[in-house]
């Protein structure tokens, strides 16, 4: 359960409303209509959802959601194009996390018990995971959970659960209704848009 | 499309099509030169491209390729740091237009540290002016600090209530604030809409209200004759051996070309512009073009950028308005009263929920879990107060270029970047001051994040070739027919936005160029 359940009709027409383009609308209905995702390349998707699970905990969006997206672009330059000199790359890096997390738990991650998850998960955000030359485990668990926040934030469960509108083109904000002046004004406390 | 090049002779080729580039073209082609820009990216348009959604437009005009960085700060390079396309950076940024101040172009003389500017800031003024003008700024009626002589051209944005809760807080403490001039439309110009407060200006603005290059110097250019080629990635210079550049070569969507022009302008932002020239090593220039001096790649500079998180006990909804509507200059400049030489710029910030996520979770360890899912939740609840702090010149912070190549074959980039003792310290006041400003805003709970922006330097400016990259007139020592002009010139960072700096620069040097002479015309 979430503060703000998704409100599936509305949100769509509010985005027909503000003539939002087609295109953006499609993939919008798109994200927001997977609840589940297969892991290929990245490692096993098990260890992933349980991953994801612990840094989104009863998320809007399905843990295996998020895992696709991550295993879809950990190799990707998503806008970012700064590699720490002297690690590796992050087509290497994510992966190497989820071997390394194995490797600690002495078992499959996904298999362990979730307060151990939780301390091998704080291990590695401090930098103490240990992993193969190269792997640093801060920035691996920094990498991982910033493509989790990019999957889990661009899906309108997410924005929505977050208290976000989404895009605001053509007549403005929905709130504003029109944008003006009087309609600006609104943007005051207890006038909210959900 | 692919153009066919080589053969084709112009009176001068300009490398990138950013905030320095675009308003060369467009001033050198109304000058009556013939004109090639060549952009490294896509030639977007925004009704067609733009979409106002972050996933959607990642890396759409990020320089995103892979640069390896090395250093005690982590150097966040793409996505509203370089841009690439038509437009460069002017299309990612929040069009905060500010000028640098008197103190800024003479810091070594005031202080003992950094650089002097080989330029004072009254030469730099009617170009100032003149940018300012033709922008159209949206501004102030007076400023409370710094130079700015008089009204803008366009009214104040209007502000949200991000910048009343800030505003309160900064008054409680007695620092003035203003609402901040920016490049953004109030009134209709030149067929382009006023802002319509869509607030996704770093993602691209749909209604044209932000004065991009793409939508004011290239149209321009263009209409002035300017070819203007996207998806052009230039690699390296040829010189011949009295240094005069013969032409650039570079590649087409797959087809090799070389440009032949009579002045070659290098505008491809700090890191590339270092990467290029280093790139061009050969013949009489072992060390690379421009670089008798062993001075190309060295001094980058970033501003230091701290998100203030403050969380209220009551919607803020910050995303209403262009991010940096708000400003303070209260703490700019070199203070008696402090340790450190420098300041800095207070401004309100806009973070989309991705990027507010990702930036929330970068201010302090544990920020996962229950405890995440619960700011998240809060998002409308939160608003941001930012930084844009100067970073003194250092020669050890450089541009080389790593072992392994891209997939032109060019060495990929290794940007080595420090903050010192300086910059440390004045993160220190920033951090107590935000504290105390935040607090007396109402916040309930501030996360206090840390962070970078603006890259700057790399091609210093200075009168002396021993340790310099460029003259005062931004000829590159050692070339004849060469010219550098964007940030990469600076030889300091001053406390704010560069954007206004770098155009108002690109205004002298068309100036200067067409006042020189050499159109065909």
């Amino acid at each position: 359960m979430t503060d703000r359940p998704f409100k599936e009709g509305a949100f769509w027409d509010r985005l027909e409303a503000r003539e939002v383009e087609d295109d953006l609308r499609t993939a919008l209905r798109e994200r927001a209509a997977r609840t589940t995702g297969t892991v290929l390349r990245i490692g096993e998707q098990a260890s992933l959802v349980a991953v994801i699970e612990q840094i989104f905990p009863r998320a809007a969006v399905p843990a295996p959601v998020i895992a696709e997206f991550i295993d879809a672009n950990f190799d990707k330059q998503m806008g970012r194009g700064d590699e720490r000199h002297g690690t590796l790359p992050r087509a290497e890096l994510l992966p190497a996390g989820l071997v390394a997390l194995d490797a600690e738990a002495g078992a499959a991650f996904h298999a362990i018990g979730p307060e151990r998850q939780r301390a091998l998960l704080a291990s590695a955000e401090a930098g103490k995971l240990k992993g193969r030359d190269g792997f640093e485990s801060a920035l691996w668990f920094a990498r991982l959970r910033e493509l989790a926040i990019l999957a889990y934030a661009s899906d309108p469960r997410g924005m929505q659960e977050m208290g976000f509108p989404g895009p605001s083109f053509r007549p403005g904000y929905l709130w504003l209704g029109y944008a003006g002046p009087d309609a600006r004004a609104k943007q005051r406390p207890g006038y909210r848009s959900f | 499309m692919a153009k066919n090049l080589t053969g084709e002779r112009f009176d001068v080729c300009i490398v990138g099509c950013g905030a320095a580039g675009s308003v060369l073209a467009c001033k050198l082609a109304e000058a009556g030169w013939a004109v090639v820009a060549l952009e490294a990216g896509d030639w977007l348009e925004t009704d067609k491209d733009f979409r106002q959604d972050e996933l959607s437009m990642l890396g759409r005009f990020d320089w995103d390729d892979r640069r390896w960085v090395a250093g005690n700060e982590e150097l966040r390079l793409g996505h509203v740091r370089d841009g690439r396309g038509v437009g460069g950076g002017t299309l990612h940024y929040g069009a905060v237009a500010l000028r640098f101040w008197e103190e800024d172009f003479e810091r070594f003389s005031r202080d003992g540290v950094g650089r002097d500017w080989p330029i004072p800031y009254a030469e730099m003024v009617p170009y100032y002016d003149q940018v300012e003008r033709e922008m159209r700024l949206a501004g102030p009626l007076s400023m409370p600090w710094g130079p700015h002589p008089g009204k803008y051209p366009q009214g104040p944005h209007e502000m949200n209530y991000r910048d009343e809760k800030l505003a309160g807080g900064l008054e409680k403490l007695g620092f003035r604030w203003t609402p901040t001039p920016l490049a953004i439309l109030t009134g209709g110009h030149d067929g382009r809409s006023p802002c319509m407060n869509y607030g996704f200006c770093q993602w691209g603005c749909k209604s044209d209200a932000k004065t991009s290059m793409l939508v004011s110097y290239i149209p321009r250019a263009v209409k002035a004759g300017a070819t203007i080629v996207p998806n052009c990635r230039a690699l390296a210079f040829e010189a011949a051996g009295d240094g005069r550049i013969t032409g650039v070569a570079c590649d087409i969507a797959g087809v090799s070309e070389r440009v032949s022009a009579d002045v070659f302008i290098l505008s491809a932002f700090c890191i590339e512009n270092a990467r290029l020239l280093l790139n061009s090593a050969g013949g009489a220039f072992p060390n690379g073009i421009a670089n008798g001096s062993g001075m190309v790649g060295r001094g980058i500079m970033a501003h230091i950028a701290n998100p203030y998180f403050a969380r209220f006990d009551e919607p803020i909804e910050m995303w209403t308005t262009a991010p940096g509507t708000l400003l303070s200059q209260e703490h700019y400049g070199t203070k008696e009263s402090r340790d450190f030489v420098g300041g800095w710029s207070w401004m309100t910030a806009s973070l989309f929920p991705a990027e507010f996520g990702t930036q929330l979770t970068r201010s302090e360890e544990g920020i996962w879990g229950e405890h995440l899912m619960e700011l998240l939740r809060d998002y409308p609840n939160f608003a941001v107060l930012g930084t844009e702090g100067e970073c003194l010149y250092y020669s050890e912070n450089r541009v080389e270029l790593a072992e392994d190549t891209d997939e032109f074959g060019v060495p990929r980039a290794k940007v080595t970047f420090n903050f010192g003792e300086n910059e440390r310290k004045m993160r220190d006041e920033m951090g107590r001051l935000a504290g105390k400003i935040l607090e007396a805003a109402g916040a309930k709970e501030t996360f206090m994040g840390s962070g970078n922006d603006h890259l700057m330097g790399g091609c210093t400016m200075g009168a002396s070739a021993d340790n310099s990259v460029v003259d005062s007139n931004l000829k590159a020592y050692g070339h004849e027919n060469l010219y550098i002009c964007d940030a990469s010139v600076f030889p300091s960072s001053g406390g704010s936005q560069p954007s206004q700096t770098i155009i108002a620069l690109a205004t002298r040097l068309a100036e200067h160029l067409a006042r020189k002479g050499g159109a065909r015309a």
